[in-house]
């Protein structure tokens, strides 16, 4: 991965764009290394304690993929999309690890510098969304779509209109419908 | 999945209903499909009801883990943790939790204040902090700062530390409810200057003093708590570096002090100023700070624009009476209290610029004491007045002498001020200029980044930017020279100036200036320096002159940019890697340097330092590949450099460096490959016009990408592709580039050299199409002069002169001229670039050919040519003692041996073995340059003059073919050529001149058509037509032989050689020529063959006079004529004898 990593994504946008399918899924990827990576020196740097600012991650993303200016704004909306699926990656994988490491418990008490990690009744919750959005995509992708822009990239409806190449109002529907069916499988 | 599709219509249609006709629908659906219609109610309650978890909250849109954060964070009331059991959440800091607890065995329920750390993700800096903060606390045993009690591991795995649990309340809120008066929250502030004073002996910064973290308890005493973001002091964690990148200490930005906003280092001033902050706000009951957010830039904005307001004047304006009576005053009075000395108190603790704040919180704590006792502040300025004013106020009895004593005092106060003043002063400036350049290099980075374009724009902002630091310094005096020219140096560091960058830069250092800014900007402005040079040293081919370049590079720029990268250490990891890189660069661990960007560039691929650097790295591996010989590595890694910088220049589209860099990767590319022909090189020709061009478009006023385009067509001139008939595709451009360069300026000796070389390429183009040089060479010389007075230490201008004299002499003695002066001169030049460059091998090679041009003429002007050449030898001879293979000088060895065999050879001796020496040298030569025309035409040459070398013999086949293909080959490398034709005919010529009788009427018809064809390019050249004449002799003798009229051709020799003469009368093998032809017509035209023999013998006598060595060839033509007058030779005879005759060996320049 010396060579070009910025071309690469924008090419394979344009191949997305063109209509070629397998392009996102090849994107995907690519972003989700740089938004893991941008995640981790947010939470390192530390500053406003260890929130992460999604929103934030997805538009510094891009900004770095962009290097402030040229692309058409077009791009930026397929990006977002690609940006929001490798969110939801990135939360799922925390997620996934504090799970892990609740169980595997390990942790040597008395030691302050000892890697810990808290247990988090939400990382599980993220879990079994993740796996009830599974089936939402089964059925129809785009809700699946919907609800990682509007909840894990937290784009608004507007952008998650520019994002998934709809208009706003099937964007609202969708997210109504979506949250309101995940949040009926949680509970159940 | 159809079901969920029924489903989703379902939830559409229900919820475009109104709430009470939902019902009736759900109860209709129920009917049909009740599994359904459960579903679809369960999906409205979710709708109705929605998880907060699931919306975003508007605002803070996706902000989804610090909720689930806050709420996991919290351990609910019970919990054990250690001896203790939590009771209660009390407060949250920054990163921890912190619990009412009690001792689980403690009967007296003695209650203290566990602090758990929230979880952290991953944050290790967090985790650290945490520890820090127990760790300092557990070392302070002071009154007013909560003691350390235990501390350990949560069961879940969270570390926490009990500390005494201070019952009581926030400071601010403590002094409103008993209603401090002034007097009584002064004191409170003095309590916790020296709580603060203990932690600073400690060499802790608290950092986060705010009203909230210092408390008083029940019996009144102050607390100092929560030093979770304390710093030890001389501890790295923070660095002004790291503002760069955004980083930046934490803090809370409303009681921030302007050093943590601007993210500088912090000392103790900055507790000092928060401490001030603490007294505004017990004073006024304000914060000092409004603002609308916790939004850094608007504090930033505040501080900035606003000087601080003085606290009497906040009560003046809003005191109201609530604030009075919290204070125990009316508002008046109120007033009045803080007016003056309080004033003065906040004013100096809330100086903007930490110098003036008071040099130590216990410094303030005094004068806040000096205030309770009514005696003179060191915040007041001493006016004599208050001074005066003051002291009467506590010694009212005392004398005149006491007050003119203190006048005296006050005297040297003032100095002190003045002096304290004066330091205050440069170091602010010295932060303005620090945040100013912070701000050009941003403005630099963001034009770079846009879509191609002319950056002038950008470039003059900046360069406005730093007239103003330059103007400021101007007013403000010598002191602030040293920022200014940080600033100034670092503002053209960005520009891309670097010998500007660096004297500046230099100027600072050496004025005292320091930080890691400076060692940074140093380092990195020594590095490209030194990068120039070495690619400056590229071009040298001598090896040791190259490696003395590179050595003074060395020593100048390289060992002391190592120095200032190996001090500093950044913190930020992008830019950690870069002195890391730069250093195994710089020491030639090329490989290593490697490695290190390529993690950089996985890891950020769109760092652009890393593409400009790994493309510097590899060209310059590929020029040592190159000079080893390993040319296809070269090539390898010069297209590796292709792929970087292209990648860069992805990102950098306005990124005028990168095209640079790209190219000279061109121009390192034209040196590396070999050339085969003009149109592979045109492609690379018009890709670096391109790039050049784009770098022009970017900097319309840098002359780097311009001389660098320069170079690029002298690298196309010198693959030598381009000498013959299209030398002009060259020329042209070339010159459009220098005159633009010379259009940008500055003046440069590199710019006026360029310009001599663009002459002189076009006045040896018109030299080679057989015009006059013109005016070239004398506008070369001219330019090449006044280069040399823009540095007289520059050796190619010496070089260019010693190549226009060489050239031009070249061309006088072809013509006639006597050339001595010119060669002269010229070797005056090419001994100066010898002596300035020992070393360097054109330097040598040019004196070399100096004088095998002087070998030449002597030849020409019947002298003895052979100590020239000798001379010649020993300069090449030295060169080729450094580097045996190098091409340039073996062929020269070539032209000055082959120059001393032709002598020989018309001096009727025998050349042969010269012949074989010459032509080993050139065959040599063409292994290293196997396309260079001018090695091949000296082949040619070397075998025509071993077969001339044995007119008794026949000629062997072997030998002509190998011959005629020589001369084909040259005749690949050159549109048109003298010398090739001359030699193509020379060698059908000797066929003829050896064949058997027999042969004769057919070969004699061959030639005759060479002849004409010859004849039809009408070259223009004395050598030439000396052989178009010689070959009408042979085919006019051969007629002769064989009994046919040998008229045409005799009448079409005589026209030849007097053209040779006339272009050259110094021809003296053409007037040689000139006898045999007389001879032929002698023998034809018995009527007039007395006349002509006498006119023969005249110019026969004539050729022996300037060439006294001439008899050999000269002899055998008297001694026919002689056998013709006394009829013992028929003219058959003659014919024959004429045609076997050899005649002057064709080279005469």
């Amino acid at each position: 991965m010396t060579r070009e990593q910025g071309l690469e994504i924008t090419q394979l946008l344009q191949a997305w764009q063109g209509g070629d399918r397998a392009a996102f899924d090849q994107l995907v990827p690519l972003v989700y290394q740089d938004l893991r990576r941008v995640a981790k020196a947010q939470l390192r740097r530390d500053r406003a304690g260890w929130t992460l600012d999604t929103t934030g991650l997805v538009n510094e993303a891009y900004m770095r993929l962009v290097g402030g200016g040229g692309v058409e704004w077009n791009d930026r909306g397929h990006f977002l999309a690609v940006a929001a699926r490798a969110m939801r990656q990135v939360v799922i994988e925390y997620a996934r690890r504090r799970v892990a490491s609740k169980r595997g418990g390990g942790v040597r008490p008395g030691t302050l510098d000892e890697r810990v990690i808290g247990i988090d009744s939400h990382a599980e919750w993220l879990i079994s969304l993740n796996q009830a959005l599974e089936r939402l995509t089964a059925y129809r992708e785009r809700l699946a779509r919907v609800v990682e822009c509007r909840f894990f990239a937290g784009l608004s409806n507007s952008e998650t209109a520019e994002a998934l190449g709809t208009s706003e109002r099937t964007v609202k529907r969708d997210w109504t419908f979506a949250r309101s069916w995940l949040q009926k499988e949680l509970g159940a | 999945m159809a079901r969920l599709a029924r489903l989703e219509r379902a939830f559409e249609a229900v919820t475009a209903l109104e709430a009470e006709r939902r019902s009736e629908y759900l109860r209709e659906l129920e009917a049909r499909d009740p599994e359904l219609a459960n579903e679809l109610s369960e999906l409205l309650d979710a709708h109705d009801q929605p998880d907060e978890r699931l919306i975003p909250r508007s605002g803070r849109r996706g902000m989804i883990w610090d909720e689930i954060e806050e709420d996991c964070a919290v351990l609910p009331a019970g919990t054990e943790v250690g001896d203790f059991r939590l009771l209660a959440k009390l407060g949250e800091g920054g990163m921890a939790t912190v619990y009412r607890a009690v001792r689980k065995t403690d009967e007296f329920h003695q209650e203290v204040a566990v602090k758990v750390l929230r979880s952290t993700l991953e944050s290790e800096a967090g985790r650290s902090r945490f520890a820090r903060e127990r760790r300092i606390v557990a070392a302070f045993d002071h009154p007013n700062i909560a003691r350390l009690i235990d501390g350990g591991m949560t069961p879940g795995g969270r570390p926490y530390f009990a500390l005494e649990l201070v019952d009581g309340q926030p400071i601010d809120r403590y002094a409103d409810e008993e209603r401090l008066t002034v007097e009584e929250r002064v004191k409170l502030v003095i309590e916790v200057g020296r709580a603060l004073h203990y932690a600073h002996q400690n060499l802790v910064i608290h950092r986060d003093l705010k009203p909230s973290n210092v408390y008083v308890d029940r019996s009144g005493r102050v607390r100092l708590l929560d030093f979770g973001i304390a710093k030890e002091l001389g501890s790295e964690d923070s660095f002004t570096l790291a503002t760069l990148a955004g980083g930046g200490s934490p803090m809370t930005p409303v009681y921030a002090s302007p050093e943590q906003i601007f993210g500088e280092a912090l000392t103790t001033a900055s507790d000092q100023y928060q401490l001030g902050l603490l007294l505004f706000e017990l004073l006024t009951g304000r914060r000092h700070h409004l603002l609308d957010g916790d939004d850094p830039a608007s504090i930033l904005r505040r501080i900035e624009e606003s000087p601080t307001t003085r606290p009497s004047r906040v009560l003046e304006n809003d005191a109201g009476a609530e604030v009075a009576h919290s204070r125990r005053a009316t508002s008046r009075e109120l007033v009045h209290q803080v007016r003056g000395d309080l004033d003065w108190i906040v004013l100096k603790a809330l100086a903007r610029d930490p110098d003036r704040r008071y040099p130590t919180v216990s410094a303030l704590v005094e004068d806040l004491e000096r205030y309770l006792l009514n005696e003179p502040l060191t915040a007041r300025p001493p006016s004599v007045v208050y001074r005066v004013r003051k002291w009467v106020g506590r010694n009212r009895a005392q004398s005149v002498l006491g007050v003119l004593l203190l006048l005296v005092i006050l005297g040297s106060l003032w100095a002190a001020r003045d002096q304290r003043l004066r330091a205050a002063r440069v170091s602010q400036f010295s932060q303005r200029v620090e945040r100013e350049t912070e701000q050009i290099e941003r403005i630099l980075r963001d034009a770079s980044l846009q879509p191609l374009h002319d950056t002038s724009r950008e470039r003059r902002i900046v360069a406005e930017r730093m007239a103003r630091i330059e103007a400021e310094a101007e007013r403000g005096g010598p002191a602030l020279r040293p920022a200014a020219d940080y600033g100034v140096g670092r503002g053209q560091l960005a520009l891309g100036n670097h010998e500007r960058a660096a004297a500046l830069l230099e100027a600072a250092w050496e004025g005292g200036f320091r930080g890691e800014g400076i060692r940074w900007a140093l380092g990195i402005v020594y590095g490209e320096l030194y990068r120039k040079e070495l690619a400056e040293a590229r071009a040298i081919r001598d090896a040791g002159l190259r490696r003395e370049r590179v050595e003074i590079a060395e020593r100048k720029y390289r060992d002391p940019a190592l120095a200032q990268l190996r001090s500093i250490a950044p913190e930020i990891e992008e830019r950690a890697e870069q002195p890391a890189a730069l250093i195994a660069f710089h020491e030639g661990r090329l490989g290593e340097a490697l490695e290190i960007i390529d993690r950089v560039r996985s890891n950020f691929p769109w760092t652009r330092w890393a593409v400009a650097v790994e493309a510097e790295i590899l060209t310059e591996r590929a020029h040592q590949l190159y000079l080893t010989g390993e040319l296809e590595q070269a090539g390898l890694d010069l297209e590796r450099a292709g792929q970087a910088l292209a990648s860069g220049l992805e990102i950098g589209r306005s990124d005028a460096d990168l095209y640079l860099k790209e190219c000279q990767r061109f121009d390192v590319l034209m040196q590396v490959t070999v050339w085969p022909d003009r149109t592979s090189l045109q492609p690379l020709i018009a890709n670096a016009e391109e790039v050049c061009g784009r770098a022009a478009l970017i900097r319309p006023d840098w002359v780097e990408p311009v001389l660098s385009l320069a170079s690029v067509y002298l690298a196309a001139w010198d693959s030598g592709r381009f000498w013959q008939g299209e030398g002009r595709t060259i020329t042209v451009p070339m010159r459009a580039a220098v005159e633009r360069a010379l259009m940008v300026g500055p003046e440069r000796t590199e710019v006026h050299h360029r310009l001599g070389i663009s002459e002189y390429f076009e006045g040896f183009t018109r030299v080679l199409a057989g015009e006059g040089p013109g005016e070239h060479f004398d506008r070369a010389t001219t330019a090449f002069e006044h280069a040399i007075t823009l540095d007289p230490n520059y050796p190619f201008n010496y070089n260019g002169l010693a190549l226009v004299a060489s050239t031009l002499s070249g061309w006088q003695m072809r013509h006639g001229i006597d050339p001595t002066q010119i060669i002269l001169r010229g070797r005056a030049q090419a001994v100066r670039a010898v002596e300035l460059v020992p070393g360097w091998h054109n330097a040598r090679t040019n004196l070399a050919r100096n004088y095998i041009r002087e070998g030449h003429w002597s030849s020409l002007a019947g002298s003895d040519p052979a100590p020239a050449y000798q001379r010649a030898l020993e300069a090449v001879r030295a060169v080729l003692e450094v580097n045996p293979t190098f091409a340039g000088g073996l062929r020269l060895v070539g032209q000055a041996v082959y120059g001393l065999g032709a002598e020989r050879v018309d001096s009727g001796l025998d050349p042969s073995d010269l012949a074989g020496e010459a032509l080993e040298n050139y065959r040599l030569a063409l292994v290293e340059r196997p396309f260079d025309g001018v090695s091949w035409i000296g082949v040619a040459g070397a075998r025509l003059l071993a077969m001339w070398a044995q007119p008794e013999q026949p000629l062997a086949p072997h030998d002509l073919a190998q011959a005629r293909e020589a001369v084909g080959l040259a005749d690949q490398a050159f549109e048109v050529s003298v010398h090739v034709e001359t030699i193509r005919l020379e060698i059908e010529l000797l066929e003829l001149k050896r064949a058997p009788r027999t042969e004769v009427k057919a070969l004699a018809d061959r030639i005759e058509r060479a002849l004409t064809e010859t004849a039809a390019l009408d070259l223009n050249a004395a050598l030439v037509e000396c052989s178009l004449a010689a070959g009408y002799r042979v085919v006019a003798a051969a007629a002769l032989e064989v009994g046919s009229d040998p008229s045409p051709a005799l009448r079409r020799g005589l026209e030849h050689a007097e053209l040779s003469l006339a272009i050259n009368p110094l021809m003296w093998s053409t007037a040689i020529e000139r006898v045999a032809l007389r001879l032929l017509a002698a023998a034809h035209q018995v009527p007039e063959r007395a006349s002509l023999l006498e006119r023969l013998r005249a110019d026969a006598r004539e050729v022996l006079h300037r060439r006294p060595q001439s008899g050999a060839l000269i002899d055998p033509l008297l001694e026919a004529a002689g056998a013709l007058e006394q009829g013992t030779l028929d003219p058959s005879g003659l014919g024959e004898r004429l045609r076997r005759y050899s005649g002057p060996f064709p080279f005469r320049r």
